[in-house]
């Protein structure tokens, strides 16, 4: 062999003028680059699709983050006074506390590292504060006095940005005192709530472990006030109030409690009331249905290893209806009722949501006021910042000395804590997705009010107790249900339409049929989803019986008119132009279609009383809808069959022209061929054809918008329908905030769509080209 | 077996039924029957949006009867639309009987609640079509069927009966006319205006940021709040101008009568056309069915999309295509050149081959799920930060439009481009290339002069295709740019000609919208309907133009080859 290049060669005889060859030379290397760098540029996007749309899902998996910011000894508050309430205001410029003793509210400056002052409540003069709540949201302050009061009151910051930087200024209101019937002696207990339309519910309990409780607007807590300062000296009578038809503002709970009480806990409805003694017995009631027995009580908290924990801290969680109970061995749990049998409204709780141990014995919970986490501070220092929903621990923080009070900045970015020995300190923290993790997104989760852990999506609610539900499983499952009737149809027609075409059909109406599959494939989805959703759906409402009757009557008069069509006469088929097969099968298709058409309105009548899905209902207890699987399976059909036949016809007819030639010689009939020879050879195409054909229908998208109700259930029926990962994308990313939980999680979703399509095409595409060097050579 | 039996099947060509079902024969027609339930769907599909979409418009007569209402009749008109049969329980489980019914389009929707309306056949009788039925369409409250009573200017009757209707016809014209005027100063010279007062606001707005202003600063806020009063007054003029054509148009009213006697003074502004369907010959239904696809295309739509026009919709559809293909192509085929010409084909090329070939097949969703987080939120975030700082908050492309919808489509259907160029270039004879380079033709003039020639029809028939693709896209524009309304197309007089960062509407959008998310869904059909037909007349029409030209190149280098 020469290892002279031929151009080489060339040189010697053909004179080129050297400018041009190098104005050649430059533009060619310019445009060498220009390509291979354009090139190389397409295929980064496609690879820089799935880095972007995974970049985008990837903060879902980070941990949260904690940093130290304060840390500093308020000597003052070391036991025994410790402050009874600690907050903080949502520019996190100051944290307050309550003191008990002196009645008053000490500001700590949080950036200056010192107390600036402290406000007296003006209506406490002269008393003490004997117990004290703060409810999470807007700071609401419920005292109970050493007289047997209880106070409400409000810390407010306002912010003022009139000079360029911002200037907090906090407030001290105070509502009014409400006299709890029949005690002088100190409150023990108290708890409350006040909804953001102004009405309040709180719970007391007094030294003679009596519960009382009350509800009423803000509004008449400070009449109420004016009121007893008309009555002073005389105890407000609830007897006379209820004469009056205001309601009473103070109720007792009409039960003698074993134990003394030492925790309380009541929902802003004031309908469901727990209560705790000392000697470990927890108490339900339901105030509506019953004031002077619980609905149900407890006494048994083993643990894992056998142990019965003793509850040493309990709260709602924002919603109310999560109990979070902290437990002396450093654990702590989410309960909540659930249904004994469907239509109770009355449920025991239970156990739901359970997290480690951080040691010690649990002290403080405190809720969050935007979502399901809260916090559970333990007297051996560690505080934890747990979520129910998801189960997730998000951070373990530790401070040096017990932890008495714990704190959460309303905008959820700090955690502030103070310990027995006076110790304050704060952590900023960073946790920005904590409903998320791998079970939450893909498993089976015991969401608030469910009577049983469920796969459920239902990314947004009304309210902001709402829990948010993002379980994938029910879209993948929805997805895969569409494809699966879907292929169903498709698959027959598709691939057996392919194997006519490519064996049995004449060359000359082949050049008909194939561009007629090809504009099918090139309709619209939003044609084919609209058509399938306004027409087809309400025309086939009520034909259940037709679409089962097609499935035998077009096989059945397909062979009948086989046999009439081999019995005419050799002389006449010979003069048969080629199509005419086609027609006769087409006629005979539409013939039968019709029959079925008319034996099914007949059946309908004669068999299922006139309304096939009533009848259906009764017998299976199956609700068919009308945007049902059979209409998705007609109309993704249409939308996947013209990929499968026409990949699985290019198949069929790549199968070498030799091997039908020998098994014709050797006397096959056309059908052994068939599917002696050319199936078999052909099947790793088809089988890719089918694979295609899949990744479409689970991609498609407007077909199953418009043609199904778009309810995310779990569910194989075909009776009903669906909602798929891509609709639910296409539905709910222009609503979802930019960055947040539900924006990411549809990333996830779009990155399985993704993975999903991307594994079973590259799989597909591979076994095509294998099948194609496989023959080539033949 | 016996050689008589086989001698009897050759000479008359059909076997015995033994032999029949032995040999598989009937497997023949079963996969014909496979195969003709997807042709019998294509072409039903073709069929119902046809059948469905075509007769719209034609100017359908107008049928009166008297309709039993329990006790009272009442005499109705209207154009009948369907007839079905309801299903009715009869009472003590004594099974179900049928009762056909026939659906009417009554029209009158301001005066009756709905206009489509289910009649009972058995309440229905006298059945007639009255001669002078009239037929309204209006810019508000859908269709007015009924009779012309009247015609008024500013309250005073001018003409009465056969005559009324004449000048009905002779002022309408005229009065569409003013009515158009109006709209076109609304639209164009008062929009340029408000335009340039938000212009002004901005930068004043940035002025009086600075607290201390320099004394050039000032004067131009001076300036500013000059031409502002200016702008301001001219907006007024503008205003009162149009204002004034109207209350023109205004005086002119036409008094009718409902089938059932109600009384109903329609002005003239309000009516878009008027036809006497029952008066008219087939000539006159013709040009009369021209005019309304006419207007179909040409007009703005009214009445939440569902009457009027889809112009919009057509304008952005072909916008946004445009802008697609130019995105597409030099990239589609920079890549095609590069696999096929450039790269050494080895396992790395094949890997690519597969990649973008499997791109095609990721689902569309998943693009605009890619388009809505990079280009609208990343680039066009960022975009505005940097260059439209002065409106933030609000968006200019850092939310959809039609830019980031077309170079989303353009990334979709790369991948078309690419495999028809890839295919094309392939079909170059080796032997064109070869002369080429043998002539001492350069790697790259080779291309340019021998290969890219050759598989221009190629190229053609990827960008058709991908054309094609875009066109018919819902889903990825849905999240990156579509609305159901856009106040402004994104091409327009006004500077800088092209607005990249506008929203638009889509022939496929506006399918899904008015069909599915509009509040009256059966008045809204028929117009679904018509939009689909059009929709689907030009993607199939682009595709029948692309499978052409591959058949054509396809023939002709299957001769070429060997030539």
């Amino acid at each position: 062999m020469s290892t002279i290049a031929p151009e080489t060669k060339f040189k010697k005889f053909v004179i080129i003028d050297p400018k041009v060859t190098r104005r050649v030379k430059i533009i060619d290397k310019l445009a060498n680059f220009i390509i291979k760098s354009g090139g190389i540029l397409v295929i980064l996007v496609v690879a820089l699709i799935f880095l972007f749309i995974g970049k985008e899902t990837i903060p879902l998996w980070l941990p949260g983050t904690a940093e130290p910011l304060v840390k500093t000894e308020i000597k003052q508050f070391a036991a025994p006074h410790t402050p009874l309430i600690m907050g903080v205001d949502e520019y996190q410029t100051f944290a307050y506390f309550v003191e008990g003793e002196s009645a008053q509210v000490d500001f700590y400056d949080l950036q200056k590292g010192q107390m600036i002052n402290a406000q007296p409540f003006t209506k406490l003069a002269g008393k003490q504060i004997s117990c004290a709540y703060r409810t999470p949201a807007f700071d609401y302050l419920f005292l109970g006095t050493s007289d047997g009061h209880v106070l409400l009151a409000k810390v407010s910051f306002t912010p003022d940005l009139s000079t360029g930087s911002r200037i907090v200024t906090p407030t001290l209101k105070e509502y009014g005192m409400i006299t709890i019937p029949g005690t002088k002696a100190p409150i023990q207990k108290v708890f409350g709530r006040v909804s953001s339309e102004g009405e309040m519910v709180y719970a007391a309990v007094t030294a003679e472990q009596k519960v009382y409780f009350g509800k009423m607007t803000l509004d008449a807590v400070e009449l109420m006030e004016q009121n007893q300062g008309l009555l002073e000296g005389e105890a407000a009578s609830t007897d006379r109030e209820s004469q009056s038809g205001a309601a009473p503002s103070a109720t007792a709970v009409d039960y003698a409690f074993d134990g003394k009480i030492n925790q309380i806990a009541i929902d802003r409805f004031s309908e469901k009331l727990f209560v705790v003694t000392d000697k470990n017995i927890l108490y339900q009631f339901y105030l509506e249905n019953d004031l002077t027995q619980p609905y149900a009580t407890y006494d048994s908290f083993v643990n894992e290893s056998g142990v019965n924990r003793k509850i040493t801290a309990m709260e709602f969680l924002i919603g109310d209806v999560t109990v979070v109970f902290g437990f002396n061995d450093g654990t702590t749990e989410g309960w909540f009722g659930v249904r004994a049998k469907e239509g109770d409204w009355m449920r025991k709780i239970q156990p739901i949501h359970k997290f480690e141990s951080i040691g010690g014995s649990i002290t403080t919970i405190v809720p969050s006021a935007r979502n399901k986490a809260f916090i559970a501070g333990s007297d051996n220092g560690h505080v934890a910042l747990n979520f129910s929903t998801s189960d997730r621990r998000l951070l373990d923080l530790e401070i040096s000395g017990p932890v008495a009070l714990a704190a959460y900045a309303p905008k959820l970015t700090q955690i502030l804590a103070l310990s027995g020995t006076g110790s304050f300190e704060s952590f900023d923290i960073h946790v920005p997705y904590p409903e998320i993790s791998l079970k939450t997104l893909f498993g089976k989760v015991w969401y608030e009010g469910y009577d049983k852990p469920e796969f459920s999506w239902q990314s947004s609610g009304g309210t902001d107790d709402f829990e948010p539900k993002f379980s994938l499983t029910p879209l993948f499952v929805g997805t895969l249900k569409g494809a699966f009737y879907g292929l169903l149809f498709a698959i027959p027609i598709a691939v057996f339409g392919a194997l006519y075409t490519s064996q049995f059909m004449h060359p000359s109406i082949k050049t008909y049929v194939k561009p007629t599959i090809e504009i099918m494939a090139a309709l619209p989805s939003v044609v084919i989803g609209f058509l399938a959703g306004l027409w087809l759906a309400p025309l086939l409402e009520n034909k259940l019986v037709m679409i089962f009757l097609f499935s035998i009557f077009i096989p059945v008069g397909t062979v009948i008119a086989a046999l009439l069509w081999n019995k005419i006469p050799i002389k006449i088929k010979m003069n048969i132009p080629p199509g005419v097969d086609l027609v006769a099968i087409i006629v005979t298709t539409l013939i039968a279609a019709f029959l079925s058409y008319k034996v099914g309105v007949f059946m309908d009548f004669a068999y299922f009383g006139g309304d096939i899905r009533q009848w259906i209902f009764s017998a299976i207890g199956e609700q068919v809808e009308q945007r049902n699987c059979i209409v998705i399976g007609l109309a993704m059909g249409f939308a996947v069959i013209p990929i499968i036949f026409t990949i699985s016809e290019d198949a069929f007819s790549n199968v070498p022209k030799s091997f039908t030639s020998a098994s014709y010689a050797m006397g096959a009939s056309p059908w052994q061929t068939a599917t002696r020879v050319i199936l078999p050879t052909a099947s790793p195409g088809v089988f890719s054809a089918v694979m295609i054909g899949f990744g479409r229908a689970v991609g498609e998208t407007m077909i199953v918008l418009m043609a199904t109700g778009n309810t995310p259930i779990m569910s194989f029926s075909p009776f009903n329908g669906m909602r798929t990962l891509s609709a639910n994308i296409a539905v709910e990313i222009p609503e979802a905030p930019v960055g947040e939980t539900h924006y990411r999680v549809l990333f996830v979703a779009a990155m399985l769509l993704f993975i999903l399509t991307f594994t079973v095409n590259t799989f597909a595409e591979v076994i095509r080209q294998r099948l194609r060097e496989k023959y080539k050579a033949v | 077996m016996n050689p008589d039996s086989n001698k009897k099947i050759i000479q008359t060509g059909s076997l015995p039924v033994g032999k029949f079902f032995g040999r598989g024969e009937h497997w023949l027609w079963l996969t014909g029957a496979c195969l003709s339930v997807a042709l019998i769907m294509i072409v039903g599909l073709l069929f119902v949006i046809v059948s469905n979409g075509a007769g719209f418009f034609w100017p359908k007569d107008l049928t009166e009867f008297t309709l039993k209402d329990g006790e009272s009749t009442q005499k109705v008109m209207g154009i009948l639309m369907a007839h079905d049969t309801l299903r009715e329980e009869i009472p003590e489980g004594k099974g179900i009987r049928l009762i056909p019914e026939t659906q009417f389009r009554v029209g009158n929707r301001d005066i009756y609640a709905a206009d489509f309306v289910w009649y009972r056949d058995e309440n229905i009788s006298g059945i007639m079509k009255p001669k002078l039925g009239v037929a309204l369409e209006r810019m508000e409250y859908g269709n007015f069927y009924g009779f012309m009573e009247s015609f008024k200017i500013n309250d005073d009757v001018i003409a009465t009966g056969g005559q009324a209707w004449e000048r009905l016809l002779k002022e309408l014209p005229l009065v569409n006319r003013k009515r158009k005027a109006a709209e076109a100063i609304k639209e164009h010279e008062i929009g340029e205006i408000s335009h340039e007062i938000k212009e002004a606001t901005i930068q004043l707005n940035k002025l009086k940021r600075n607290t201390h202003p320099t004394a050039e600063q000032v004067s131009k806020i001076e300036e500013y709040n000059q031409f502002m009063v200016a702008k301001n007054e001219e907006f007024q003029t503008l205003k009162d101008k149009a204002q004034k054509i109207l209350d023109e148009a205004d005086d002119y009213s036409g008094v009718f009568k409902t089938a059932d006697g109600r009384e109903k003074v329609i002005p003239l502004l309000n009516i878009v056309e008027a036809w006497q369907p029952n008066n008219m010959s087939v000539f006159e239904k013709c040009i009369f069915y021209v005019r309304q696809v006419w207007g179909f295309i040409f007009d703005d739509p009214r009445e939440s999309n569902q009457e009027g026009g889809v112009f919009p919709a057509i304008f952005g559809t072909v916008v946004m295509t445009v802008l697609m293909s130019l995105a597409v192509t030099p990239f589609g085929v920079l890549a095609a050149f590069y696999l096929r010409e450039y790269a050494s084909q080895g396992p790395f090329v094949r890997a690519v081959r597969i990649a973008i070939n499997n791109l095609a097949g990721v689902p569309s969703i998943v693009f605009g799920v890619f388009g809505l987080g990079f280009f609208v939120y990343f680039v066009g975030g960022t975009m505005d930060q940097l260059f439209f700082s002065d409106y933030l908050p609000t968006p200019t492309f850092g939310t959809g439009g039609i830019l980031w919808a077309s170079l989303t489509l353009a990334l979709l259907t790369v991948p078309v481009v690419i495999v028809a160029t890839e295919e094309s270039i392939a079909a170059v004879p080796r032997g064109a290339r070869e002369g080429s380079l043998a002539l001492g033709a350069s790697k790259f003039q080779t291309i340019c002069r021998v290969v890219l020639p050759a598989s221009v029809p190629g190229i053609l028939t990827g960008i058709i295709l991908s054309m094609a693709r875009g066109a018919g896209e819902v889903a990825p524009l849905m999240i990156t740019g579509v609305v159901k309304l856009a106040p402004e197309l994104p091409v327009d007089l006004t500077f800088p000609f092209f607005h990249l960062d506008r929203k638009f509407m889509h022939l496929g959008f506006h399918i899904f919208d008015v069909g599915f998310q509009s509040p009256n869904v059966e008045a809204s059909k028929p117009m679904v309907y018509t939009t689909t037909l059009l929709l689907i007349l030009i993607i199939i029409g682009l595709n029948i133009v692309a499978i052409r030209l591959r058949d054509k190149i396809r023939k002709k280098y299957q001769t070429g080859a060997f030539a």
